[in-house]
Order: C-alpha cells, then structure tokens, then sequence
C-alpha cells in the first residue's frame, strides 16, 4: 500500500480548561457545564462591557506552571499576556487575551511507549462563549467566557495514530493526576486538535513537509486516532499522485470515519498580538519554581516504575495501577498491607484486577487484604466435623460409592468435588480427599 | 525636522485593512481614508529618524509587576441573565442570538 | 453673581457654615444651564441631581453639583462616548470614578460631550454635535474633555471629571481658561471608563481653582482592586500641596525653542517671573524635540483604540460596526495597520522603543529640574470647524504634551494669559516625576494664587 512508502509527521495542541473556582480574569464563578441557565455568570470584564477590565488569576497561573514541570518544561521567569485580535461572535473583547512569545512554558516533552514527544509551549488563555447553532441562527452562552484554558503544543515529534492517542492519553492523565482540570473531552473541556502531513519514508529525519493539515475539534482520543489514519491514507494517495494536499482546517465525521474540508486557509491569519496594557507583566524567581515544584504530586510513571521496584510487580502490571491518582492511593494502600501480611504483591493484585475479590477504591484496604486472606487461607475445621460431611456425602450418592467399589476410580473426582461443596469452606482438599478414601476403603 | 519622503497608501491595501478591522468602507470612503493614511503616514513615518536600536519598548510605564488575585469567586459585579441580555440586539431563552455562524474552533 | 458660579471650595464652605442653601445654588445653576444650552455642552443631564443632592449634605462633596465626562459608565445615564455606536446604552455597572465621586456626595449633573471615543482635541469629532467654547463661542472648547471644561468655565457645575490620553483633559482646559489636572497614570482607576488607549489613560479633574481639583482628586484617586494598572498605594491628601512655600524649587522651561510656539513662550516667559519672585528656579531646559512624541503618540494609541474598539460589535449592547463616525474609522484602520503583519516592526515596535527614548529623557531632566513646565498648547482655542481639514489635527494641538503623557507623567494646566481681543486664554502645563502630583501641585497653586489670571480667583 502507498501509505507504507510515507512517514507521518504530526504534533497535537491540546487545549484543557482549568478547574479554578473562578474564571481567568474576572472574579466570575466558573462553572460552564453545571450553570442552571445560559448567561449567569458574566460581568462587565468576561461580556467585553465598555471600560471592563482584566485581573489575572494567581491559581491558573501556579497551575499552568504546574503543568510545566509536570511535562519536563523550562519555566520563562518574565512572561506576559497578550492580546490576540480577530472578530468572532463568541469572543466579546474582539481580543482573546492569551500569549504570544513569552509563554510561561516552553522546551518540554513526555515520553510515550513508542519514543519521546517533545513540548514547545505551553500557555494560558481565556476560553471564548459557547455557540449553540440552530436552524438560522447561533445562541451565544457567555458563561464559559473567560474561562482559564491551557494549550499544549507538541513537536512534530508524533509518528503514528497510536502514539497520538497515547500522549493525549497521558496528556490527560497528567492533567488530572495534578488535579487542576477535568479534562472533559464530551463537553469540551479538552479539545484536540491535530497537524497533519506526510513526507517520503526516504526523506532525512528534519524534513519539514510544505504543507499542512489541521484537524480541529476532535472530542475524542478514539476519533483522532480514525481521522489520523484516514488522513495518512488520503494524503498518500495525492502524493502518490505527485499532488500537494491542499493546506487547510478538516473536520472528522464520526459517522463517515472521514475527514472533510471545512476551510482552506487562502493566507495566515493576521492576529496582530500585542502585550495587553491593561495587565502587568509576570515575573518568578527561582524560588517561587521551586515551590511550585515541591507541591507537585508523584506522577504516574514514576508511580508505576517505583510500585514495580518496591514490590516486584511486572512494569506492565503495575502501569495498570496508576491509571488514575486514586487507583494508584488505592493500590499502594493494598501493596503496603500485603507486604506486612506476606502476601504476595502480584497475587492479591490479580485477584484484585481479576474481580477475584470485588472492590471499590473508597473500600477500607485493611478489609480487603482480610477478604485475600479468607479466600486463600486453608479454613481451620476440625478433622472430626470434615469426616462428618464426607459421611453425608458418601450416603447421598450410593451409586457413585458402588461405581468406586467396582473398580471405576474417576468418580472420586466427582465425589471429592461433591464433599468440598458440602463443606462450603476453605479447607485442605488433600485432607478431604484422605478422608475419603479412607471411608471408601473402609 | 528631518525630510522624510511622501507616503503612498493604495485603495487596496485600505480595503485589506478594513476588513482586518471588521469595518464596512464604500468605495468613496476607501479613496479619502487612502488619502488620510498617508497624511498621517508621512508624520508617524518621522520616528525612523530616531536612534533607538539599541532600546526596548515600553509597553507599560508604571512598572508594576505580578498584579493579580486570588481565585475567590465574588459575584458583586456579576450581572443576573436579565442584566447581561439588557441591552443586546437579539436575544432568545436567556441566549444572545446571531445570525447563523461556524464555531471559531472550526474557522 | 449667582451661586453657580461659586468654586468648589467656595460652596462648601458657604454650606458648612449655613450662609449657602443648596436649593438656591441648584436654582441658579438649572438656570445657567437653561442659558447656555445652545453650547451643546451636556449630552444628558441628571434630573434628580437636585434631590439626591439634598440627601447627601453631611458627606465630603455635599451635593455639589459635577459634571462627568461621558465615557464614565454610570448606572442611572446612558453613556455614549458620544457615539452612535452607544446611543442609549445603559451600563449595568458604575465606573469606580462615579461610584467613589458620589459615595463622597458629589451628584453627577450631566454627562458632558466629548469627541466621540475621546478621539480628537476639539469635541467637532462628537457624533451629537461640537460643544462651544464659553469664553467665546466662534471657538472650540479644545478636547477630548471639551464638554467638561466648557461646563467648568461656563459654570454650569462646580468641577469636572475628564479623561487624558494625551492632552484630553490640559488642553480643553488651556483653551477654556479652567486648571485642568491629569494625575500620574495608575493613580485613578480606569475601570468603567471607555477604554481609548489603555496604557495612557488618566481620569482626572477640571475646575475652577487648583484647590478645587485637589479636593475633587481626593475622592477619586487610590487603590482599585478592579484595575490592575491602579496604583496599589493609598493616595496622599492632596490638599496638603495647597499653600506650600516654593522657594528653591527647580523648574525647568521646555519647549522653548519649538516653531509656531513663540506667542505663547513669549508670554509664559513674562509670566514665570511670579514663581521666581516667590523663590523658586527657572532655567530654560532641553527636551528632546516633542515632534517624534506626535508618532509615538499617534501608532500606540490607535494601536491600542483599534483593539479597545473592537469589543463594540453591536452583539451584546449597543449598534454594530457600521455606525463608528470618521475619525473612529480612521484610528481603528490605522492602527489595525500598525500591528499588522510587517508592518508592525516598523510601527508599533518602534514607537514603543521611542517611547522609551522619552521616558529615559525625562529621567534625565528630573535629575536637574523639580517640575517641568511649557505652553500647555502651542496657540490659542481654534475656530469651530478647525478639525475638519487634519487627520492630525489633534496630534498637532497636543503636541506640547505627548511626551510626558506616553511617559505616564502627572501635569496640570493652568491659565497664564487671557486675550483681551477674543477672550481667549494661554494656559501652563507643569510636569513632574511619576506619583509626584505634590510637585505640580504645590507650583500650580502657588502660580495660580499670586497671578491675575485665574478668572473665579479674580472677579
């Protein structure tokens, strides 16, 4: 197939709306998707009134820091806001406060299962409102306006679907692991957007393709995966043809599975930035970095590679672990007791893993390992009272005893089976079968 | 005063921009606002006389620094949905309504 | 003499001491207003102004009558900015100015004309219509604050409030013959006031006395949680400047030497004779050439106005796109031009490294001088229809005061010379370092209380 003979060259931006208790720069709660009615939470400042004016959120700030370290980025220690002109009915100002050259975040990476993505930026920005498109005509919701929203630009650095969805994956993971946005990808509160080209599998390792296609507004992992793979196929086949893809936004139609074009870009976009007057610049000092960085919490690769050192877990195994900050708690809470009660840390979490053991991670751990234990534990019964079950048992199937007697061994099988259903504990199935035999033989 | 050359401003290059500013221009408009672009043009063109390569811009002169608040919701200036929607255009179940549009996400 | 014409400090004492009804002094003032209506000084009046005035007789401004500009967003007016973009909107949310005037028992009288959007120096560019100059109407008020320094000398209120980018509230005022005082930028908040060119604008005071001023600035000026560019210090009394000795005060003469300024050089020169003899320093000074601050001036703040404008996109209140006037096309285009691709090196970038070179300028002249001072503007009030001809007529009215105005810098206009053919005045604009109101205060008032100039402190 044609595709084989091209090499994907992709980044991501990520757009995450911060879980602040309210909004970027005005003093507005926010809460866009709990909001009882459209329009509640707006003031002179996220409406764009005439004289309203912006003051930065300290919280989003530390956050997006935050974000920074957690993704292995440089901090700049001066930054700014700047305003990004264009007109569109959801943003009031005709301004998106955001940032240009300076953003807080830049030189990072994350590493994936198939090799490292790099991170150019990352910066902070106000969502725009809601539009609500209706036959003819759109509604327009301000109460997300203003919202504190974080976009994370990768490098080029993503060589298949797979990957894509993986580093999303772990983009989102990380996110909610730091506990600063919920990533809500069905409601918008993460949003996908991926660059698309192709260059010749021959072509050196820095070749910049001289086009390139935007996937925008992708609600899913899954979806991008789709729209990445059909855009592959779609682009080698005009490359194939010696064409040049069109440069422009594509869509993904879920229903379809394909991708279609929603706008050619005839020219960049002239967003004339400037550093907004109306907010002071930021500065840090190593000091403040440092404890942001102190306060970030053990993210989770490094969560399942220290579970898998301390208690001998398989890598893979313990990466199950820690999918979410509180199944990792969780997990660990069961490892630390299990250690103490020398169970073995893989049994217990297969059993766990397994449903063996049912469980909820708000379960006491304490009352779980009793669970483990009760299940494996050889029950403490008397040999007297197992001898009495067998007795039963051997009486309720006389047919099965005669078979035995007559030479035809396998029905022990049945009748141990039987006499351990009897018991309906725990006990040693040797000694049952001991006991058996010895009244069979008697 | 230094000598600094006449500018000229097409009546394309005035459309161009217009539309960058999102402002409706006629045709007789876009001639006169050629004409007084380049009267202001050729004054504001004086500044390439000054030598400043080695300066930074001031963007802001008080000097301040890390202005910003705490993430404490305060409703006192909020407005209720009756407040936001009093002086729109167009408004329809506690919306404001436009014509028909893309989502800027998907422009 | 009627009661309107009573300064501030006048009024009040009048009030305190129980020789002054507030009734009557509201009776004469509806009557001046009645009079002058032709002179299109007021957008909107206050119709309760009297009532609420009454309420308000044990607070700092006792119900005094003020007239506020109208980009000022007040809850109970309708604030245009003189634009049809704005007509008939109705904030939902008072301006911090408003909100602390009146909280101080000032009364809003009217909300005054403006050029449209503060753009201009004449208030020709109001879509309602010029205001006249009192002093003589064949004449323009000067702008952009040309309605409140008409009202002020008119005295059709006891003060005002303006706003200055860059000579919108010192050349009204030289032009109307009134003390017109823009405070450092950040010592005012800005919130609810309709943004013109956001890193310059100064909300500040026009009135009749030097003292007046202080005693309005007073309950405006401090700390503003809702303006991030607010100074977060208090505010000093500034009252506590009136009345100070000068002596040994170092004040530098600027702009002396600059073309189609000798008229009014020629006669502050004569008239800065008084500060000398009251002890202070005058020494002619070298700026840098104020002719690059017109460029300065001219790309950041149409920079700044073409973002600041393009909120009004008659979606959630006021008229769409279509309705800005000339002169607000002009600046949104033009700066629209200077931020764009490739050109905004050559424009925008560059005027902010200009304003640098000024700012480091005056750096160096406060190293030597107290207080700065030259002609406020470079001539006397033009005739009405002046503007029409000049998409930089009013760069060029303030050129005198674009430099310490893209710096930031506390100034304050007072009159100095009155022409006895036209009626019309020359005003002084003394400068002084950034929060240092005290400065052009303290000489302000000294120069005001020992000149014949000054028209209430001399009838």
């Amino acid at each position: 197939m044609s595709e084989n003979n091209y090499q994907l060259v992709c980044g991501l931006e990520i757009h995450a709306e911060l879980k602040t208790a309210s909004k970027m720069f005005c003093a507005c709660k926010n809460d866009p998707f709990n909001a009882e009615k459209p329009n509640i939470h707006t003031c002179p400042v996220c409406l764009g009134m005439p004289g309203g004016l912006p003051l930065a959120n300290r919280k989003a700030i530390d956050w997006t820091i935050k974000i920074g370290l957690a993704l292995n980025c440089q901090i700049n220690l001066f930054s700014k806001f700047d305003r990004k002109n264009y007109f569109y009915p959801d943003l009031p100002k005709g301004y998106q406060i955001s940032q240009y050259d300076i953003p807080f975040c830049h030189d990072g990476y994350l590493d994936t299962s198939q090799g490292r993505v790099k991170i150019q930026r990352i910066h902070l920005e106000e969502d725009t409102a809601k539009l609500i498109h209706q036959k003819d005509h759109t509604l327009i919701d301000f109460n997300r306006s203003g919202v504190p929203l974080v976009e994370i630009v990768s490098d080029i650095d993503i060589k298949n679907a797979q990957q894509a969805k993986e580093y999303a994956q772990k983009i989102r993971q990380i996110l909610r692991y730091l506990d600063v946005a919920d990533c809500d990808m069905e409601r918008g509160g993460m949003r996908l957007e991926a660059n698309i080209s192709l260059k010749k599998s021959s072509d050196p390792t820095d070749f910049i393709p001289n086009y390139k296609v935007e996937c925008k507004n992708i609600n899913s992992f899954r979806f991008m995966e789709l729209a990445i793979n059909y855009e592959m196929e779609r682009q080698a086949q005009l490359l194939e043809k010696s064409e040049t893809p069109t440069q422009e936004t594509r869509g993904f139609n879920p229903q379809s599975g394909k991708t279609f074009s929603q706008r050619a870009k005839e020219e960049a976009q002239d967003y004339r930035y400037f550093p907004d007057p109306d907010l002071p610049p930021i500065e840090f000092s190593p000091a403040d970095i440092e404890r942001i960085k102190n306060e970030l919490v053990e993210l989770p690769d490094h969560y399942a590679l220290r579970l898998s050192q301390e208690y001998q877990l398989d890598l893979n195994l313990s990466t199950r672990l820690v999918s979410s900050s509180a199944e990792a708690h969780f997990f660990e809470n069961i490892l630390i007791l299990a250690k103490k009660e020398n169970i073995e840390a893989e049994k217990i979490i297969n059993a766990l893993l397994n449903k063996k053991i049912d469980y909820q991670l708000s379960d006491d751990p304490q009352l779980l390992i009793k669970r483990y234990q009760q299940l494996n534990s050889v029950e403490d019964m008397s040999l007297e009272t197992i001898a009495n079950f067998v007795t039963e048992v051997l009486k309720e199937n006389l047919d099965a005893v005669a078979k035995y007697r007559a030479g035809k061994s396998e029905v022990l099988a049945f009748l141990i089976g039987q006499s351990m259903k009897k018991i309906a504990k725990k006990v040693d199935v040797n000694q049952v079968k001991k006991i058996l035999l010895a009244q069979l033989n008697s | 005063m230094p000598i600094v050359s006449k500018k000229i401003v097409s009546k394309d290059q005035v459309k161009h921009i217009a539309q960058l500013a999102n402002i409706p221009i006629s045709e007789s408009e876009s001639q006169q606002l050629a004409k007084d672009f380049a009267q202001t043009l050729t004054v504001v063109d004086q500044l390439k006389t000054a030598d400043v390569a080695e300066l930074a811009g001031t963007h802001q002169v008080t000097g301040f620094k890390n202005i910003t608040r705490e993430d404490i919701v305060d409703e006192s200036l909020s407005f209720t949905q009756e407040e936001a929607l009093a002086n729109a255009r167009e408004q329809r179940d506690g919306y404001f309504l436009v014509p028909q549009v893309l989502n800027s996400e998907d422009k | 003499m009627t009661l309107n014409q009573l300064t501030l400090q006048e009024a009040l004492a009048g009030l305190k001491a129980g020789s002054l009804d507030i009734s009557d002094l509201y009776r004469d003032l509806n009557d001046a207003i009645e009079k002058q209506k032709s002179y299109n000084i007021y957008l909107q009046l206050n119709p309760q102004a009297e009532a609420e005035a009454k309420q308000l007789q044990d607070r700092q401004l006792k119900g005094l009558p003020i007239a506020v500009k109208d980009n000022f967003c007040s809850k109970k007016l309708a604030t245009t900015a003189a634009s049809k973009v704005l007509e008939n909107f109705i904030p939902q949310y008072e301006s911090t100015v408003t909100e602390r005037l009146q909280k101080a028992g000032g009364v809003i009288i009217g909300k005054s004309n403006l050029d449209a959007w503060a753009h201009g120096s004449s208030t020709e560019t109001s879509d309602f219509g010029p205001s006249l100059n009192p002093r003589n109407p064949d004449y323009l008020p000067g702008g952009s604050s040309g309605g409140s320094a008409a009202a002020v000398a008119a005295d059709l209120c006891l003060a005002a409030i303006g706003s200055e980018t860059a000579g919108s509230i010192r050349q009204p005022a030289a032009w109307c013959g009134t003390v017109g005082l823009k405070p450092s930028y950040g010592r005012v908040s800005r919130f609810g006031v309709v943004a013109m060119a956001s890193s310059t604008d100064s909300p500040g005071v026009l009135s009749k006395t030097v003292e007046d001023a202080c005693l309005v600035l007073n309950t405006i000026a401090g700390p503003d949680a809702r303006d991030a560019t607010c100074n977060q210090e208090p505010a000093p009394d500034f009252t506590k400047f009136l009345d100070q000795d000068i002596r040994g005060l170092k004040i530098g003469l600027i702009y002396h030497d600059v073309q189609g300024v000798e008229e009014a050089n020629e006669k502050l020169a004569q008239e800065l004779a008084i500060l000398s003899q009251l002890g202070a320093k005058i020494e002619k000074a070298q700026a840098l050439d104020p002719h690059n601050a017109i460029g300065v001036y001219t790309v950041v703040q149409r920079a700044e106005v073409s973002s600041n404008l393009a909120r009004y996109d008659g979606i959630r209140y006021g008229q769409d796109r279509s309705y800005f006037g000339d002169e607000a096309k002009r600046r949104i285009m033009l700066g629209t031009y200077t931020l764009s691709k490739g050109y905004a090196d050559q424009y925008y970038n560059l005027a902010q490294k200009v304003r640098t070179q000024y700012l480091n300028d005056f750096t160096q002249l406060f190293k030597k001088y107290d207080v700065l001072v030259s002609p406020t503007s470079p001539g006397f009030a033009k005739k009405i229809g002046a503007s029409a001809n000049s998409a930089m007529f009013g760069e060029l009215e303030d050129m005198l005061l674009e430099a310490s105005s893209v710096s930031g810098l506390p100034g304050i206009n007072v009159p100095y010379y009155r022409d006895p053919q036209t009626n019309l005045f020359f005003g002084a604009n003394f400068v002084a370092p950034m929060w240092r109101e005290d400065l052009v205060i303290k000489v302000a008032d000294a120069f005001e209380k020992n000149s014949k100039w000054n028209t209430w402190r001399n009838r």
